[in-house]
């Protein structure tokens, strides 16, 4: 036992373990949404598209959280307007490649340019501020709350857009609060992953619950432990083994991914 | 529910879909507990018009009520089976879950089922005969048996109205047999059933009114008085052999038809 709780005697090291656990969860939750409506490459582009408004954030000297998730929601907004001009994958593709390229040209305006890069780009979970994880604690909240309270409605939508219309729903009003959602959850998630795998936290723990279980709930729940068990195990292997934490927890991720298809004997897939 | 009260009025409605009028100048009246076949060939319009009436296609022109109300402000009135064509079957859910979408607007925002809804869930599955598969995920089911789960949902809505798309296209025997026994357990609670169909004989024989529509309303009325051979000669032109006997009209074959009951 003493291998589990010695790096916790590292105050830096709990910090990080509570915001990759409840980064774990929520891009877990979030992602079961974006695996059900074949969202993923809108998700990886939104992670992306945050770069510059953390850029511009961090030579400003505001909160990075606040021009990440401007960003995001621009970036959002950008993507939904193109849709009616050129088809939704090349709208994602164009706003996302160029958000990022201006990312990097801001970034490079900084000095210590490489290493701040790195970390916007894999996440620094060991450097997470006392500040950092009170963000990321409100952030991870207020998105699970907004979820649990609108997950019928979301779901509805995913799987029947013409029922939800029927109903009088307000798809529309839906959809911006699943992408809102999702782009807070991103901003959430930087730190501990980063821009480049947030999609793998986001996708791969509730693609790997989807062949396990039938329905939404167990998979959300699933993908939520999955999310959360990758989280700490990715942080133990990064401390123990001197790897990245990030890309450690994507990796565990993607064992499990790898475990569970093996296992599973269900023929379906998402779209 | 007062029986012979008008339920939905469709009032010159035109309804243009990719591009081009789909339908033109559309009025008809529908009273409580009526059943209203809706016919005509493929592209006549019928799928549109359901879709109008529901809010899924906007109108050009025109009006419709449901009770006196436009039904976009009414979330559950209108129950709405459309074809099956794009449900997704990989999607995680159980035909329990599927019904209980219909009860979305009665749970309410911010709420979870109650025993009500629940209670409506399983009666609903019981009246289509697919309540011992409640348990069971969608992509399970034969084909039939998904488009009984999706009129459970809409019957499961308890909307006194129900607009039901080609129910019958390219369902089982057994699915065939529980949907015609429900419609006429609805015609016994008195809910009001529009349903679009290939099938004239189907039409003739299992509706009060027949609505012929051809890119707009050809005729209106009991089946005896539009399903003349010449409205249907009108509409369907060379698609349809008619053979006039002296016992009385037989369609042979409305050749444009494909997946319609056999």
């Amino acid at each position: 036992m003493g291998w589990l709780l010695e790096p916790l005697t590292y105050p830096f090291m709990l910090r990080g373990l509570i915001a990759a656990t409840l980064v774990g969860a929520v891009c877990a939750v979030l992602g079961t949404y974006v695996v059900l409506r074949g969202m993923a490459f809108f998700g990886d582009a939104l992670a992306h598209a945050i770069l510059p408004g953390v850029a511009v954030a961090y030579l400003a000297r505001w909160p990075l959280s606040a021009g990440a998730l401007a960003a995001g929601l621009l970036a959002a907004a950008a993507i939904g307007s193109l849709q009616n001009r050129i088809r939704e994958d090349t709208a994602i593709g164009i706003v996302f490649s160029g958000a990022f390229a201006l990312g990097i040209v801001l970034l490079s305006l900084v000095r210590t340019y490489t290493v701040d890069l790195t970390h916007f780009l894999f996440g620094n979970v060991l450097g997470v501020s006392p500040t950092d994880l009170m963000v990321t604690v409100i952030l991870s909240g207020g998105v699970l709350l907004l979820t649990a309270a609108f997950h019928k409605e979301l779901v509805l939508v995913a799987f029947d857009p013409v029922l939800a219309t029927v109903l009088r729903l307000p798809t529309s009003l839906l959809r911006y609060l699943l992408l809102f959602l999702l782009a807070v959850t991103v901003v959430a998630a930087l730190q501990v992953v980063g821009v480049a795998l947030v999609v793998a936290m986001l996708v791969t723990p509730p693609a790997t619950a989807y062949l396990l279980v039938r329905r939404v709930g167990p998979m959300m729940g699933l993908a939520a432990l999955f999310g959360i068990l990758s989280a700490v195990a990715g942080l133990y292997a990064s401390y123990y083994l001197n790897i990245p934490s990030g890309p450690a927890m994507v990796l565990v991720c993607t064992a499990m991914f790898g475990v569970s298809l093996i296992f599973s004997r269900k023929a379906g897939r998402p779209r | 529910m007062a029986e012979r009260c008008e339920v939905l009025r469709v009032e010159n409605v035109t309804v243009a879909y990719n591009g081009r009028v789909a339908l033109r100048g559309a009025t008809f009246t529908v009273l409580g507990g009526e059943r209203v076949a809706v016919v005509g060939p493929n592209g006549a319009g019928k799928s549109t018009l359901f879709k109008a009436i529901v809010g899924l296609l906007p109108l050009e022109s025109g009006r419709v009520e449901v009770f006196g109300c436009d039904p976009r402000r009414e979330p559950a009135s209108v129950g709405y089976v459309p074809q099956r064509e794009d449900v997704d079957l990989t999607f995680p859910v159980t035909v329990h879950d599927v019904v209980m979408m219909g009860r979305i607007r009665h749970i309410g925002w911010l709420r979870r089922p109650s025993r009500r809804d629940r209670e409506a869930v399983r009666r609903a599955l019981e009246q289509v005969g697919l309540a011992d598969l409640a348990g069971r995920p969608l992509g399970e089911l034969s084909g039939g048996q998904v488009q009984r789960a999706f009129i459970a949902r809409a019957l499961a809505q308890e909307a006194p109205l129900l607009l039901m798309d080609e129910p019958f296209a390219g369902v089982d025997a057994a699915s065939e047999e529980a949907i015609l026994h429900l419609l006429d357990r609805l015609r016994e609670r008195r809910v009001t059933v529009l349903l679009a169909t290939h099938d004239l004989q189907m039409a003739a024989e299992w509706s009060d009114r027949v609505l012929l529509l051809n890119g707009e309303v050809i005729a209106y009325g009991p089946p005896a008085d539009v399903l003349c051979p010449d409205a249907l000669r009108r509409v369907y032109g060379g698609q349809l052999t008619l053979w006039e006997h002296e016992r009385g009209t037989f369609i042979l074959g409305d050749g444009h038809c494909s997946g319609g009951r056999r």
